[in-house]
């Protein structure tokens, strides 16, 4: 039985049930009217309540037989592709669009296992320069280049 | 007859000056550009050079800015199959049998296929939307909001019909992707709605975010944890060219594609994606061996790239006529042409016939330059596939953010994708297939604001999408297509459960 409650159906059911209770907790303050007057709640809650009836119909199904269990995920490229994303929204601001790409680079190349350091420098020099190239000088999109003193 | 000749000679006469044709050429490369390119999309780049527009006269301009757009969907559909990152929604669903096709070394007869289906469908809309335009936009003022509604809740359909794998689970994804869509200000009285307060969020889920997360970062990390960090294997590619074979099947695929497109392309609410996921579901269904979609049928590459590039054409026809953008990339056109003092409604084909009809005509141009510039150039899309993944993939990292970043010039934007990122990989792991969520997403806000609308007139009475014979045929084929996916799966599951 315990293996019943970690098939990916039944996983993927609780999901879509998490979400739709989250919606409409979220939503829990929005008037819903009614269907002829409707305010901002009616379609949330419908869209919500829905969800939640879906995500509960399969889990319920799982439950009846027998599910494939997810294959088991490696940390390492979930962990890194997420941190580097993160490096970047949070540096770009304070250190400007080099320094982030950099940081940004070096950890998305970690994701992928160990770093030879003559590639990785070359694929930073070449993504940076392409990059300030295309957005800053070609399109001028306004980003700082550098950290502001 | 006499009409439509001289109608389209006007156009051919607007579109063929020099500077025409070198706006149509110039949108042309940088619509190939970014849909190449993973990690910008047309919309962002059409926002981007929407300032650059100014300048030009309003024809030159909607030149320029339909070639980034249509220019993107053959981008797109490169990327869809080189790398399976879909440029734009439309190109979504050519990632199941292109980027298959290429898995078996066959991306050139894909990457060809793309482009003639989209040739093909581009010169029959441009020839239909000449004859048919006019009286076809006196059709499509009929709907109501109860109409609307109900094409939506097809397309919708259609898109779990597709979905391979359980039909519960497409359901909860198109679902979830309308809850998603609801986030942010509500249209009728201005609340904020599931934001949790966040100021990023209270425009909504951006498309580009969303989609750049579940798609290409979560691609990232699922390629990565395959391939245990060594990088994936470069597909060797030979034989560029379609066999007769190919051509044979595609052909039938193309025509149907094409109609499929245009129905859905005049239909507001339609638009390029839904038309290649119902040209995908039709040719699955139509095929005598369905059992090769997903493993790289090219008929799954003819009809929706015929689809959505007749689609991508054919809703013009709403936003010229009805002044009701399809999509948000033509909700950035109608910005465009208020900005140059054109009023979109009614009175455009009447009023501004060199407008219309000049558009029409360099759409076509741009349909032919691109085949033109592409067909030589695959064999460098197709060297894409020789960069080893550990260059690749950080370059689509940072493409991704940046791109994300460019939109609104939001580092917030860069945290969505990153979450909707994580939320992808999760999806991977529970065989949750991302496609149909994005659907509901584009959809959600349309479906709701007609839905009320539809709920409003009728006075809160739900019979009102039965009543109406339009709304009610659309209905009924929804319904149709539901049972057709649920019986067989009734099917199976007994048999599986008189197994144990």
């Amino acid at each position: 039985m315990g293996r019943a409650f970690a098939s990916k159906d039944f996983l993927a059911g609780g999901l879509y049930m998490a979400f739709g209770l989250f919606g409409l907790w979220l939503g829990r303050t929005l008037e819903a009217g009614s269907a002829s007057a409707m305010e901002a709640g009616y379609f949330p809650r419908l869209v919500c309540g829905l969800l939640i009836a879906v995500g509960a119909a399969l889990a319920a199904m799982s439950l009846l037989r027998a599910g494939e269990i997810p294959e088991r995920g490696r940390w390492r490229p979930l962990i890194f592709v997420t941190l580097s994303c993160l490096a970047f929204a949070l540096l770009l601001h304070p250190l400007g669009l080099v320094l982030t790409l950099l940081v940004s680079i070096l950890l998305a190349s970690l994701a992928g296992g160990q770093i030879r350091p003559v590639p990785f420098l070359l694929l930073c020099l070449v993504l940076i320069l392409a990059n300030v190239g295309i957005f800053v000088l070609a399109l001028r999109i306004q980003i700082a280049l550098w950290p502001a003193l | 007859m006499p009409d439509i000749l001289s109608n389209i000679a006007m156009g051919f006469g607007i579109a063929l000056t020099w500077q025409n044709i070198g706006l149509c050429l110039f949108g042309c490369i940088i619509g190939t550009a970014i849909g190449v390119l993973p990690g910008i999309g047309p919309l962002t780049t059409m926002a981007m050079i929407l300032p650059v527009t100014f300048w030009l006269s309003p024809v030159g301009a909607l030149i320029m800015l339909s070639g980034v757009f249509y220019g993107a969907q053959y981008g797109g559909s490169t990327t869809a199959i080189l790398v399976k990152i879909p440029g734009e929604t439309s190109s979504v669903i050519t990632v199941l049998d292109g980027h298959a096709m290429a898995q078996r070394g066959r991306a050139g007869p894909a990457l060809a296929i793309a482009a003639l289906g989209s040739l093909f469908a581009g010169s029959v809309v441009t020839l239909l939307i000449a004859i048919g335009g006019p009286p076809l936009a006196k059709i499509a003022l009929l709907f109501q909001s109860a109409d609307y509604v109900s094409v939506m809740l097809l397309g919708l359909v259609s898109a779990v019909v597709l979905a391979h794998g359980s039909v519960l689970k497409a359901i909860g994804m198109i679902v979830l992707g309308v809850m998603l869509g609801l986030v942010g200000t509500d249209v009728s009285t201005g609340e904020y709605r599931l934001t949790m307060g966040l100021d990023v969020l209270f425009d909504g889920i951006g498309f580009v975010p969303l989609s750049m997360g579940l798609f290409g970062l979560a691609e990232i990390m699922v390629n990565l944890e395959a391939a245990g960090g060594a990088g994936v294997e470069a597909k060797t590619v030979s034989g560029l060219w379609p066999t007769r074979a190919d051509l044979k099947r595609s052909f039938p695929a193309m025509v149907r594609g094409t109609v499929i497109g245009t129905a859905f392309g005049i239909l507001p609410g339609g638009g390029p994606t839904i038309a290649a996921f119902s040209a995908y579901s039709l040719e699955k269904k139509v095929s005598k061996t369905p059992e090769r979609f997903g493993k790289g049928a090219i008929e799954g590459v003819a009809a929706p790239e015929s689809a959505n590039n007749a689609a991508a054409q054919a809703c013009f026809i709403p936003m010229l006529s009805l002044g009701i953008p399809p999509n948000a990339l033509m909700a950035l056109m109608i910005g465009a042409m208020m900005v140059h003092g054109i009023t979109p409604g009614p009175e455009i084909i009447t009023k501004q016939p060199a407008l219309f009809w000049g558009l029409i005509a360099s759409m076509w141009l741009g349909n032919l330059m691109l085949v033109v510039l592409n067909l030589p150039l695959i064999g460098i899309w197709v060297r894409l596939l020789q960069v080893p993944y550990g260059y690749l993939f950080p370059t689509i990292l940072v493409l991704c953010c940046i791109g994300t970043y460019t939109l609104n010039s939001s580092t917030g934007d860069v945290i969505v994708m990153t979450v909707f990122g994580v939320i992808g990989y999760a999806f991977r792991k529970l065989d949750c297939e991302p496609a149909p969520l994005l659907l509901g997403l584009v959809l959600g806000p349309m479906l709701e604001e007609n839905f009320r609308r539809a709920m409003v007139l009728s006075n809160g009475d739900w019979s009102v999408f039965v009543q109406r014979p339009i709304s009610l045929g659309f209905l009924l084929l929804a319904a149709a297509l539901l049972l057709a996916v649920a019986l067989p799966n009734i099917r199976r599951g007994r048999e599986q459960a008189f197994l144990e």
